[in-house]
């Protein structure tokens, strides 16, 4: 309990600058003043801001990192538009096997001024071509459902709370949503999905589609090994250990494990884990923000050594 | 303007407790010159909002309910600066040594932090808790609970 106290002692103990009540009576005033003309014009809340910018310095004129990010990845799709070459030099393309790429994408996304509300959601259309050079077309369309009646989802929540937030109020919710290859090898295909919703705090999650190159066909986990290994226990003792070494190495890091307040704990990976092969050939699990481990950890990845899984993978998805 | 009075409200609300708002967003972000850009900046929405409020007895939750997202808004562009000199720089003239103790606030999830600082710091009850956060009472008691129990695991690891 004494270290709660320190805390508090410390908090109680910080120094106001004495030319803070200046910066807030001034603040007051222009907020006032921008308060009676907004209703007159809407280009207002915007003047008020760049007139802050001057002010305030280094805070608010940031480079969003959503804008930055859709630039580069508008870059990226166009060249693999348009130059073949480029595309299969970014898709190593196999030798063998479907090849599956992402051929176009659109973009929702709105912003909501007055709410402090908006949303950037990117959705690609990827398509699937079979060994024999003829796209698969139930294949691509099952794949295209799958991906943007996910994201449709993320954008029917920020709709939903668009509209929750009456007239005049703020919901101050920013969510963006982007997509990457992770895996692209002989045999399988990995389409990465991150979405972060910032409402105050953030939260985190990640879908990953895994394509088999061998059909065509998206896979899930349990897709990877031969019916009836235990599988499921040897990657979660893997991850276990790990989680432990980790925290026993740093003590900045932590996961729900082995904690008192065991509901929270990890226990075994789930049928719909989200997984991908890492560069050298490893299974690798992504788990959302809180999933299993505080919030400050973020998105936690882990890879399962081949080895511990090499007797009960099929053939060719792991190295 | 439709409610002078609710504006003329908040104004004496935010005159009573700015030094209270900036202890809160130095909490966050851990020097000087961004916690009193919080405090500006959440000034200024609140004046530019002030009209928007329907009920006296909301000002408090909702001013702060404003302080606290406009901090955990700073600290998120604080983190994308990481790698930026400048930024740096700016972060060495904190001279505060109680910043170190109150990392440990950091390591609370969010909206436990919230909690304990509301409740532990700000000694509010419950009720207002929820109000400001837009959580209901029970969920605001067992956060406080796991924030709290966190904390004191913390210490007693850090003391050894």
């Amino acid at each position: 309990m004494s270290r709660l106290d320190d805390i508090k002692e410390a908090y109680d103990n910080i120094q106001v600058p004495a030319e803070l009540k200046e910066r807030v009576l001034q603040s007051m005033e222009r907020g006032k003043k921008d308060a009676c003309g907004e209703k007159k014009e809407s280009g207002k809340a915007f003047a008020g801001k760049s007139e802050r910018n001057q002010k305030k310095g280094h805070l608010l004129p940031f480079v969003r990192v959503a804008e930055a990010v859709a630039a580069a990845v508008a870059v990226l799709v166009i060249s693999v538009n348009v130059s073949p070459t480029v595309a299969n030099a970014m898709e190593q393309v196999p030798v063998l096997g479907a090849i599956v790429k992402i051929v176009n994408f659109t973009t929702y996304s709105d912003k909501q001024e007055k709410k402090q509300m908006e949303a950037t959601v990117r959705v690609p259309e990827v398509k699937v071509i079979g060994t024999d050079g003829k796209p698969l077309t139930r294949e691509s369309k099952e794949l295209n459902a799958a991906v943007s009646g996910y994201l449709d989802k993320i954008i029917q929540r920020y709709k939903k709370d668009v509209a929750a937030v009456s007239d005049g109020e703020e919901g101050h919710e920013e969510i963006t949503s982007d997509y990457r290859i992770v895996t692209n090898n002989e045999r399988l295909f990995s389409l990465r999905v991150d979405t972060v919703i910032a409402m105050g705090g953030s939260d985190s999650f990640t879908k990953i589609y895994n394509i088999d190159k061998k059909t065509g066909k998206m896979i899930t986990l349990k897709d990877l090994f031969h019916e009836g290994s235990d599988y499921k226990k040897r990657i979660s003792d893997s991850i276990k250990e790990q989680m432990r070494a980790q925290m026993k190495k740093d003590s900045s890091k932590a996961y729900f494990l082995d904690d008192d307040q065991s509901e929270w704990d990890f226990k075994q990976i789930k049928d719909d884990a989200d997984f991908y092969i890492s560069d050298n050939g490893e299974l690798t699990f992504v788990f959302d923000k809180y999933e299993v481990a505080p919030g400050y950890m973020g998105l936690v990845e882990f890879s399962v050594p081949t080895e511990k899984l090499s007797d009960i993978v099929k053939d060719g998805y792991l190295q | 303007m439709k409610y002078p009075d609710i504006s003329k409200a908040v104004e004496q609300e935010i005159l009573a407790s700015y030094e209270k708002l900036y202890r809160l967003a130095f909490s966050y972000v851990k020097n000087e010159q961004d916690a009193m850009d919080v405090v500006q900046e959440s000034v200024y929405k609140a004046m530019k909002n002030a009209s928007q409020i329907k009920e006296k007895k909301y000002i408090k939750t909702w001013l702060w309910r404003i302080v606290i997202n406009t901090a955990v808004d700073a600290t998120r562009r604080q983190s994308r600066f990481v790698s930026d000199d400048q930024v740096q720089e700016e972060g060495q003239e904190d001279r505060y040594e109680d910043t170190d103790i109150m990392v440990a606030l950091d390591t609370l999830e969010e909206k436990e932090r919230k909690v304990i600082m509301l409740k532990v710091f700000e000694e509010w009850t419950i009720r207002e808790i929820a109000d400001c956060l837009h959580e209901n009472p029970n969920t605001v008691k067992s956060m406080l609970y796991r924030g709290l129990k966190k904390l004191r695991g913390k210490v007693e690891a850090e003391m050894v």
